[in-house]
């Protein structure tokens, strides 16, 4: 993996309220094309992408973090950038894929599950990062 | 040549990785697998083929979830060789 790639798949942190937001608008996107009754958007037909961001941020509307941001953050912090993209990044994201396709069909409680599955299946990744992380650092010639 | 994969795990989603031109995501090799790769360890497997080589993998938005880089993996022309070479010794094994 060269560092260009690295570059490309670890958003630095300048981006990441930007991408909150982009990622929020495509939840709701595909929430409100697939399964309008059980998107919870108030019932206004959101025409382009511009309303949609109004809405959001109109008054004092909480944005809802998708399942393993908080953890992105942290393990982005702990680990070393060619770990985190390896090991967890990959696995939060399929988390949020499927998050996101179980909300879309209205199964909430399995989407939940899939939330905590998710969290918990970070947990050997992020140990054999820090384990290889700390053996390569031992061991430079490995 | 001595077989290069330490585990069936690694061989298989080569195996996997082959049969798919166009790439496949982690969660597409566990669910295709039937159980053989587990979701807690698929990306560690694919790791380990990254750092040999064997597999290259690019961040790439799919169509229903624009907004989340998933990571796609492809196999690299060397895995393919090193896994011809892999299926080639445990043939041979097997027909002695």
């Amino acid at each position: 993996m060269t560092q260009h790639d690295l570059n490309n798949r670890c958003v630095s942190r300048d981006t990441q309220a930007e991408q909150k937001q982009t990622l929020l608008i495509s939840y709701l996107k595909l929430l409100q094309d697939r399964r309008p009754e059980s998107a919870r958007i108030p019932l206004i037909k959101l025409r382009s992408e511009a309303e949609l961001r109004a809405w959001i941020t109109k008054g004092r509307r909480r944005i809802v973090l998708p399942p393993g941001a908080t953890l992105n953050r942290l393990t982005r912090f702990l680990l070393t950038r060619e770990a985190h993209c390896r090991y967890v990044e990959p696995i939060i994201c399929d988390m949020q894929v499927e998050y996101c396709d179980e909300l879309a069909a209205g199964h909430i409680g399995h989407a939940r599950w899939i939330a905590i599955r998710g969290h918990l299946l970070v947990l050997p990744n992020w140990a054999y990062a820090w384990i290889a992380r700390t053996l390569k650092a031992m061991l430079p010639s490995l | 040549m001595s077989n290069p994969f330490s585990e069936q795990t690694e061989l298989l989603a080569l195996q996997m990785l082959r049969d798919a031109p166009r790439g496949m995501y982690g969660l597409e090799l566990v669910k295709n697998s039937e159980g053989a790769l587990k979701r807690g360890s698929v990306y560690v497997t694919l790791g380990r083929l990254e750092e040999k080589g064997y597999v290259q993998s690019r961040a790439q938005a799919d169509v229903d979830h624009p907004h989340i880089p998933r990571p796609i993996y492809k196999i690299t022309g060397l895995g393919a060789r090193a896994l011809a070479e892999a299926e080639l010794a445990s043939w041979s094994v097997s027909e002695a």
